[in-house]
Formats: C-alpha cells, structure tokens, sequence
C-alpha cells in the first residue's frame, strides 16, 4: 500500500473545488443530507420522499440526477429506482435532476485517487470515503469518468426503497392492514383480500408522513430489471423523430442567434466591421460577445450566414501558432523540472536496464476533437434579476454558476433545464457557448435567445484531447519482458478545464498516466512517470481522457517488448498479469477470439488489456491486407465491470466506444495553423464510418467486487490492439495517431 | 437524400418524406420497428438520417447485401457508433418488407 502514503500532499480537481488531499471533513458535515430540491414545488397533496421520487394524485416522476448523453443513463438509473419501487418505468414520468447539491457525485472521488481497482478495498473505502464526503457536502454534480452507475447504484435503489414503504405506510393508516401484511406491483399496493390501490391515490396521505428510512435492500437474486435486457426510454423517440434535444427548444417570441469568437482560442478580438452583416435578410441585431460577435436573426441560418459576413480581425493566440512547435514542446518536456511524479516503481527499472540490450520506443496521440453530431447550442431568457437556461450539459451547478457570473444574479436565480444530448463525448463540459448566449440574451430582457454554433465554429472553439508522447526504455530476456521505463508527457487535461472555471490544481495529475501507471502486470522491473507540459492549446476532457493516450502508449509499448521477445502476446500477459479478475477477462477474450489458431496469410492478429475507470477490458482485433489496405475484420472484447446493469446498452456502449477510439486512431487528428484548427468539418476529421467498421462481438464479467460504468472503458485498449494486429499482419509498428498518415485503411 | 446538402429549390415540384412522414410512434414504417427492435439508437441524434437513408436503400434494394449498405449508408456519419446495429437494423427490415 505504498500508494496511500502519498496521497496527503497530492490534491484532486473535481469539479468546482480542488480537493485537498490532506483536508478532512468531520463526518457529521459529510454525513449531514442535503435539502431536497423537490420539496419548494410541492403542491398541497404531493409528497417527495428524497430528490428522487415525487408522487402526486396523477403521476409518479423519477428524477434521474445525471445527464443522458446518449449512453441511455435515464433508463438505467429509472430502472433502479424502479426495481425497489415496484412500478414499471412505462408507468412513470421522468425528468433530469435540477441543479442542487442533493444530486453529488461521490463516485469522482475514486476516479480521483491512486487505486488501482483490486487494491485492498479498506483502506481505498476509507480514502474515498474521506473524499467522497468532501464531494457530498461541497455538492458536485456532474456526469463524467463513467461514474453514474458507480454513484448511483445504491442510492437510487434505495430511494426506490424508502418511496414504497412510505406509501406502504400510508395504505396501512388507512385500511388497518399491518404493513408487513402489505404487497406492491405494477404502481399500486396490494391488500391481502387482492384489492389494490394505486401509490397515486394514496398521494396525499404519503405526504403526511415522514419518510420510512429504515429499509433494506433487495437481494439481487429477486431483481427482475436491472441485470436483465430493458428496452431504453428513449428508443420510440429517437427512431420515430420525435425526440427533443437542446437545439430543438420552442418558445414564444424565440430568436436565433450564432456567433464566431476568436478561433485562436483565449486570443481577442481586435476589431470587426459587421456592414455587411446588417443589411442581410432576417439580420435583428449584432452583439459583441467577450472575444466574438454574435448576430441575432429570425433563424439560425440567417444568423450564421450573417455572422460569416463580418469582417474580424483577430489577435494572437496565447499558445505556439503552428503544430511542429507542439510537438516539440511536449518532446522538450522529458526533463527533471516538468516531472509530474512517479507513479509506480516496481523492482530496480534503473540497474535493470544497465546490464541489457535497451530497446527504446517512442509514441505519439495527437489533439482530437470531441464532435458530437448535435453542435453546441443553449436558449437563454434573461428576465428581471433571473435566468432561464435550456442546453444538454454535464455539469448541471457549474451552468448554474457560470451563468449566474455572466448574468450578474446569484447562482439560485438560474435556472437550468437540462435537456437530452445529441452526443457529448466530453464536449458538453464547456461553458463558453452557454456565456455567450447569456452575453446576447442580456441585450434583449424578455426575448429568449437560442444561440447554436455552424459546424465550422464547433470545429474551432473545440477544446479537443490532449496531445502527448511517451518515451520508453525496455529490455528482454529467454522470451521474457524483463524491465520497462515508462514516461508520459501531456498538457494536463485538468488543469486546463479547472484553469477556466478558474480554479487551480497544485498537485500532480494521474491523467497523465491513466490506463499506464496501473498495468495490471508484475513486470519484475517497471517504472511509470508523469512529465506535465506546460499547457499548449486548452485542452479538454475526451472519452476516456488520460487513458485514451496513456493507455494506448503503455499497452503499444508493452506489445512491442512482448514481440521483440519473441513472445506470444496473450501467453506473455497472461504470465504478467497480477489479478484474477483481469486474468479471466484476457482468458475470456482469448477464447472468444479463438486466440492461438493460424490464421492464414494477409492476416494478423493483436491484442491489448487496459484498466481504466476501475474497469479491466482486453480486446483482441483481427485485421487483413487487402490491395485496398487494411481492413478491419473483427473486434472481441472482454470487460468486468462487476454488474451489467442492461446487457443491451452495455453491448451497445462497448461497441461504440470500439467504433469511437478505431475511427479516430486510424483518422482523425486536429492540428493547428497559424493558432487555429486546420480541421473544420467532418469531412477533415470524420471519426469511422460504417464501410470501415468491424464485426464488434461483446462480453461483460461481473467478477469484479464494485459495480463501474462502461461508456469509457473500452476505448483505450482499442488502438494499442489495432497496432499490435497490424504488426502481426505486415511487421511494421505504429507508434503514432492516427495511423492513415503511415498506412492506407479500406 | 441527405436534406444537409440539398438546396431547399431544388426540390421545388418533388413530393418530399421526412422522418415525420415515415411512421409515427402508432404506426411505425418498418425501418422503424426493425430500429427499435435492436435499440439501434444512444443519443438518437443521427438516427432520422439514419432511418431515412436505409427505407431509400430498401425502395430500390429490398435485399441489400454488406456492401451494398456500406456504400448507401456510408455518408451518414453516427459519433456514437451504432453502425453495427444500424446493419443488423438494416437486414431485419428489409425481411420485414419481404414479407409485408
């Protein structure tokens, strides 16, 4: 546990407050509820038992606390409301948690510390503990780091729980019938006679009783939704064109704005002539905006075409202008002063690789942009002394906060109405679209504003993935990886997106080295350090964050070692590997994969076994030489994540996030000219389309002791995998993202 | 056709079907079934598109074969990665057209 020594003088950026790692909290302050937001919207006759269940004489509303950004959290989380509940989801109204500290994350807090996910679990509780009642009572809420189903596994059943008794309490006060004599199904209270009576009616009676607050949990044998295939809430909507995100909102007198801001981002604007723009068809108004203009029309087409016809001049960005002085920063940056930390020292890396024939391996993972399909955008009514904001966002306070800071209100005089994502992938982290709105609807009290950015303005205001190198010295022996000196250098991803909520992070950054410094591997001799480049472009959280490089570099390294030993890849791992529940999840790949069988000529075969967010997954891709180029044939993957809460949704995350992190290794990358992005449109940096996409066979392990969520995990083992098959197959290595630079792809 | 790069003119005197006009939750086209039936969707963003582009496939080609829908689906771009769904979803409902 020489871990947990060192975690006092580290410090942990979550959300609207760095989190020292030192400070403890009493555990009355941590244990102490928050308010429930519900209760100021009470009607008479309507009871709220927590933030989470609100039962009137006509509806039942589940509040899902976290955002769905297409990983179909709403179902998920309404489920285990429901399973405790008794009610079919169908039943049910549901909504997105407001703004309120009721609705914290706790489940940060072990994202944010040194564990590895098998270390021994009393003391990471202890230590998570400590933190994650920093987290409660400072109230974040946010979506993020695959936590939703980690943080709200017990809570939400539990909510489910303390509801039914509660009504069960009320049906018993009016019929006489002894509670434990009382049944629930479908909704409604069952009598021992069979008559039933729906919680609905029983509302009001609920509402005078004070919530029944010792209840136990079912045990998950009796459970009939989670675990078992659900049909996601939002399936009907979004196949028949009927769902709603953000940028579809309605209201009355509504208008419509977009902007173009310095695309050299944090750079100013000098000057604009916006002649042109004024006279333009539909043009209402044209509004500077802290570092742009916005232009406000009669539609959102006009608006753009309007706001593309103003002359601007802009001023220099505060980061090196052209890519080659990126990269050589982050080469620069290999030295004693911009290391970071050690993160694991195991055996003597040093004296190791004294005596042997060194093998040195260096990587790359370029910038690249987030890119959902919906572009960002946010409605804004600006009222007297009040906000009202409409957008799809994972941080439902920070929105409250931002905004209010922009408006000039306090914070509880926003509200927030989140709303369904197009996609996020980290994207909707940001706040400078949800500002500049705010900027224009301030000019126009009593008109709301929506403000959507074109494509081309999504491109360059992205704050994309961090770019980062490795370096690294290894050596082999009798067909053994004997020693590896791992070292990472990046811009530190949290630092940037703090910087700009303006917070500060004093300690080291585990991102750095996220899915590196926790190889589940006892190579005799290993050493993984974090060097922190000074930030260069701002850069943002992207599915998968640190891991998406780190884990791509130590497993691509890894590989290289193993292959140079003359090794097999899954039997030298498999003989590293130092956990049973990541040795049945590179068993279970193997045999899903059929690993071992000759493949045939034009063919190869790779493999690569990335924990990250607690979450072990091994991956094994197929691929072929075809005149064409390289063809992906068929990816298998393995991942425990303790309980598959939908086997369906988690089939569907697992392959998309495949899909996710092959489009982009193999051809996507944002470089910068002249200190903008040279990549505006999806033609540029298109991710994968369905001509290159694989055959994606799924399976999900609960062996794992904590439950973890899946929208993340399966991404950084993707590309280290891909370039161990192309190796494989054609005996070159790629080190370097994307992988359409050094080969051509079908 | 994908609306995106389609002038609004020239579609001046043409009988135009969106999404809305395929199906309704009620009555659902059978693209639409055959969407729902494999959860094609997460954030559902690009599945109008999506469902649009396959029943065009299938007016012209009730038996697509794998690169057939490669080559129709493969100008519309999916973030979330759904494609292996959207191929599945693809096959269903032209057995459904079959045998309808």
């Amino acid at each position: 546990m020489g871990r947990l020594k060192t975690i006092g003088r580290r410090s942990f950026l979550i959300g609207s407050a760095t989190i020292l790692g030192g400070v403890a909290v009493g555990t009355f302050m941590a244990a102490r509820p928050h308010e429930t937001p519900l209760m100021a919207g009470l009607g008479e006759g309507e009871a709220a038992f927590n933030p989470f269940v609100k039962l009137t004489s006509t509806e039942i509303t589940l509040i899902v606390p976290h955002a769905d950004i297409g990983q179909g959290v709403q179902s998920a989380q309404a489920a285990l409301i429901a399973e405790e509940l008794d009610i079919e989801v169908e039943q049910v109204k549901l909504t997105f948690g407001e703004p309120s500290a009721a609705y914290y994350n706790t489940a940060f807090a072990e994202e944010a510390l040194p564990f590895m996910s098998f270390d021994d679990r009393s003391a990471v509780e202890t230590m998570c503990g400590v933190v994650g009642g920093v987290l409660k009572m400072v109230g974040i809420q946010g979506t993020g780091g695959s936590t939703s189903m980690p943080d709200q596994y017990e809570k939400l059943r539990m909510a489910g729980a303390v509801a039914r008794e509660t009504i069960k309490a009320a049906a018993s006060q009016r019929t006489g019938v002894p509670i434990g004599e009382l049944k629930t199904a479908n909704g409604a209270v069952e009598l021992p006679d069979g008559t039933t009576i729906a919680y609905t009616d029983l509302a009001a009676e609920a509402a005078e009783i004070a919530p029944v607050t010792k209840v136990a949990l079912r045990d998950p044998s009796t459970w009939s939704k989670v675990g078992k295939p659900m049909m996601r809430t939002a399936t009907l909507a979004n196949s028949t064109g009927t769902q709603s995100f953000g940028i579809d909102i309605e209201l009355d007198g509504l208008v419509h704005a977009s902007v173009r801001a310095n695309p050299r981002k944090g750079g100013e604007l000098i000057y604009f002539d916006a002649t042109n723009a004024e006279t333009m068809r539909g043009v209402q108004a044209i509004v500077p905006v802290t570092n742009g203009v916005a232009v406000v029309a009669d539609n959102t087409w006009r608006a753009i075409q309007a706001v593309n016809a103003i002359d601007i001049d802009w001023g220099q960005a505060p980061y090196p202008p052209e890519m080659d002085d990126h990269w050589a920063k982050v080469a620069a940056s290999f030295v004693e002063e911009r290391l970071d930390d050690e993160w694991r020292a195991d055996g003597d890396v040093e004296a190791a690789l004294s005596d042997a024939d060194v093998i040195s391996i260096e990587n790359r993972a370029p910038y690249v942009a987030h890119q959902p399909l919906e572009p960002l955008n946010a409605t804004v009514l600006v009222t007297d002394g009040a906000v009202e904001i409409w957008s799809g966002h994972q941080m439902p306070r920070f929105v409250q906060q931002q905004v209010a800071a922009v408006a000039g209100v306090e914070a509880e005089q926003v509200k927030f109405h989140n709303q369904f994502s197009g996609g996020s992938f980290g994207h909707r982290l940001e706040f400078e679209h949800l500002k500049q709105a705010t900027e224009v609807a301030m000019t126009m009290p009593g008109t709301p504003v929506k403000l959507t950015y074109s494509r081309e303005e999504d491109f360059l205001q992205d704050f994309p993935r961090q770019i980062a190198m490795s370096r690294a010295q290894g050596a082999v022996e009798n067909g053994r990886v004997t020693a590896l000196s791992l070292d990472i250098a990046a811009p530190s991803v949290l630092a940037s997106q703090g910087g700009r909520l303006g917070q500060s992070m004093p300690g080291a950054d585990m991102q750095i080295v996220a899915g590196a410094w926790n190889m589940p591997y006892d190579i005799p001799n290993l050493r993984v350090r974090g060097y922190r480049v000074p930030e260069l472009a701002p850069v943002s959280s992207w599915r998968s964050v640190g891991a998406s490089h780190a884990g791509f570099f130590a497993e691509n390294t890894l590989d290289e070692l193993i292959r140079a030993a003359g090794a097999d890849p899954m039997e030298e791992r498999l003989r590293l590997v130092n956990h049973p529940v990541h040795r049945t999840v590179l068993e279970t790949v193997a045999e899903m994969a059929n690993w071992g069988e000759n493949l045939g000529p034009n063919r190869g075969r790779g493999l690569a076994l990335v924990e990250s967010f607690g979450v072990p997954t091994a991956e094994v891709i197929d691929v072929s030489v075809t005149e064409a180029g390289i063809k992906v044939d068929r990816v298998c993957v393995a991942s425990d994540v303790g309980k598959v809460i939908d086997p369906i949704n988690f089939e569907n995350q697992v392959q998309g996030g495949v899909v996710w992190a092959l489009g982009h290794a193999i051809n996507s990358e944002v470089t910068y000219s002249d200190g903008m992005a040279e990549q505006t449109n999806y033609h540029a940096a298109e991710g994968m389309r369905i001509f290159q996409t694989p055959e994606i066979i799924v399976r999900g392990l609960e062996n794992a002791e904590k439950i973890r969520g899946i929208g993340e995990p399966p991404v950084p083992p993707a590309a280290a995998a891909l370039a161990s098959a192309i190796f494989d197959a054609t005996g070159v290595r790629l080190r370097e993202m994307p992988f359409n630079k050094f080969m051509d792809f079908v | 056709m994908r609306s995106c790069p389609v002038a609004a003119a020239t579609a001046e005197g043409a009988d135009v079907v969106t999404i809305e006009g395929l199906g309704s939750p009620e009555t659902m086209h059978a693209v639409q079934e055959a969407w729902v039936e494999h959860q094609v969707a997460q954030c559902g963003y690009c599945q109008s598109g999506q469902i649009m582009q396959a029943a065009s496939l299938l007016d012209t080609n009730p038996e697509p074969t794998d690169e057939d829908i490669d080559i129709v689906m493969g100008g519309n771009l999916c973030r979330c990665g759904t494609y292996p769904r959207i191929r599945a979803a693809v096959k269903t409902a032209a057995t459904k057209l079959r045998e309808a």
